[in-house]
């Protein structure tokens, strides 16, 4: 399995970031502990179905990559998808589906091939280890479901954004407007949606009183949904898990329940 | 013969990768209630958990549970239990030195139970599934407003009914885990590993600068035990790398300049 990363402009002046380094994330002591590669950098516009170049980055004898959304001229909600390739691979400059990125592994120990996803705001800044994996990116049909474990505000000043990445690499003939919708969970009542497209990231502001229980979801695509929370003196990001992680045996059989059950009674 | 040897070769390195007992997890698909295993920090710091009610859920409803909290101190010592009833979606609990036993660093689990009269009424909605608690763990200084979470990574512990917390987790061979992000002159950095195995384990952490790598610290881990490993005056931006016996050797970090805090699991 190997995985896609990305880059977004979220808006509200938060710059998002990437570092990767050219260790492998996880090996047996006895492996070795470097991979050669390099990484191409596409986009593609709200209208566009068809993938641009923007970059080309090497590591150039140094251990780490930095790349930064404030580099690339991204909308609100447009994405950089980050492909790991192979550092002969010829990157063109544009594709109708996106290459398959490389493995990172050098044997067979678990591990998602990550990278450091930070947002910051000014000063102040916050990481995941995070990434988009390629199966994932695959998937012609899919449904979203999480909910507000991490939409919490210990203050007033707190602003709370859920970020939507979708990435399908496969290629699209056109681009679909979907929705993004925030839900009361007890009454499952629409509180407010948006719009998003496939590769692109969907985003809402929430702003929901507190102690009222909401659910987030989309029935036309799969993504990954990061949660960034800021005030003026302190920023956090931090992805939910899938419903699948809510169950030990028959992952699967679980999240195809519960995304039934909700998905059914959500409007 | 040939043969023989290739399949003892393939069923090590097949082992080698799996981070729980192949055993009790695959062969007897153990039917537990599975928690991750997760760190509290308090004292300079205040710790809150998100909680999941899974069968709530699960139904779409509010459903009464019992949370259980399992506390274990930095050596591995039980040193605290702590249950609440509720019956929302989630519950967030703030971790209180009383609950912990006065220490202020250390591992805990997470287990929900339900009362047999909610058990036979949803049965069939929960044949061949059971739950696992991941959870996400909020972390703050001490006077900041806001928490920075982290969520559940490893740690496959179960609450036996006759030997209280057991796991499922299992030592392999020696696996060299570098997460992808460097550590910067100015900051200081706080790495709490744990030991989720029954057996002790070793941290061999390692600081990796112009292409040559430098041990800083060794810790040896009880079972259930947490121990915080401490960077600051780096002179330039290096990489950080550690070993243990395990599959996949994760732990939470804490990185901090002035009143810049944030957390992040590696």
């Amino acid at each position: 399995m190997s995985d896609y990363l990305f880059l977004a402009n979220v808006g509200s002046g938060i710059v998002n970031s990437i570092q990767l380094t050219n260790f492998s994330p996880n090996r047996e002591s006895k492996s070795r502990s470097k991979i050669e590669y390099k990484v191409g950098v596409y986009t593609q516009t709200s209208e566009d179905t068809s993938w641009k170049k923007l970059d080309e980055v090497s590591f150039k004898g140094e251990d780490n990559i930095f790349l930064s959304s404030e580099k690339y001229d991204l909308d609100i909600g447009q994405l950089a998808v980050v492909i790991p390739c192979r550092v002969d691979f010829h990157l063109l400059d544009g594709y109708t589906e996106l290459p398959e990125p490389i493995s990172r592994k050098v044997d067979s120990s678990p591990i998602n091939e990550r990278a450091a996803i930070s947002f910051s705001k000014g000063e102040l800044f916050s990481s995941y280890q995070g990434d988009f994996p390629y199966q994932m990116s695959r998937m012609e049909n899919g449904t979203f479901l999480s909910f507000d474990s991490l939409a919490h505000r210990s203050s007033k000043d707190t602003k709370i954004k859920l970020i939507f990445v979708n990435i399908f690499s496969r290629k699209l003939n056109v681009k679909k407007r979907f929705s993004l919708v925030v839900a009361n969970s007890l009454t499952k009542k629409k509180i407010t949606s948006v719009e998003y497209t496939h590769n692109s990231a969907g985003i809402i502001d929430i702003e929901i009183p507190d102690n009222l229980e909401v659910c987030f979801y989309s029935k036309d695509a799969l993504g990954i949904p990061l949660f960034v929370t800021w005030s003026s003196r302190h920023i956090s990001v931090e992805h939910t898990h899938p419903p699948s992680e809510y169950f030990w045996n028959n992952k699967f059989k679980g999240q195809k329940m519960i995304k039934k059950k909700w998905l059914s009674q959500l409007s | 013969m040939i043969d023989v040897f290739r399949k003892a070769v393939a069923f090590k390195s097949r082992l080698n990768k799996t981070p729980t007992s192949i055993i009790r997890s695959r062969l007897l698909n153990i039917d537990a209630d599975i928690s991750d295993f997760f760190v509290f920090s308090l004292g300079e710091y205040e710790t809150v958990f998100v909680a999941e009610n899974n069968l709530a859920l699960l139904l779409g409803e509010h459903v009464s549970c019992t949370h259980k909290f399992h506390f274990f101190d930095a050596s591995g010592v039980l040193c605290g239990v702590y249950e609440v009833e509720n019956e929302e979606f989630h519950y967030r609990l703030k971790i209180e030195e009383g609950m912990v036993g006065g220490v202020n660093l250390g591992g805990f689990t997470h287990h929900v139970s339900y009362s047999d009269t909610i058990l036979s009424q949803y049965n069939n909605k929960m044949l061949g599934i059971s739950f696992q608690h991941r959870g996400y763990t909020g972390y703050r200084k001490t006077g900041l407003d806001e928490f920075s979470y982290v969520h559940g990574n490893f740690g496959a512990m179960y609450l036996s009914k006759y030997h209280g917390i057991r796991s499922l987790a299992r030592s392999r061979s020696k696996h060299t885990y570098t997460p992808q992000f460097v550590v910067k002159p100015g900051f200081e950095y706080d790495l709490f590993f744990i030991n989720p195995t029954n057996k002790k384990m070793l941290v061999n952490f390692v600081l990796i600068k112009n292409g040559s790598t430098k041990t800083l610290s060794q810790a040896y881990l009880n079972p259930r035990a947490t121990c915080k490993v401490q960077i600051d005056n780096i002179d330039s931006e290096s990489n950080v790398a550690w070993e243990t016996s395990l599959p996949i050797g994760r732990c939470v970090v804490f990185e901090r300049r002035g009143d810049h805090f944030d957390v992040f699991h590696s």
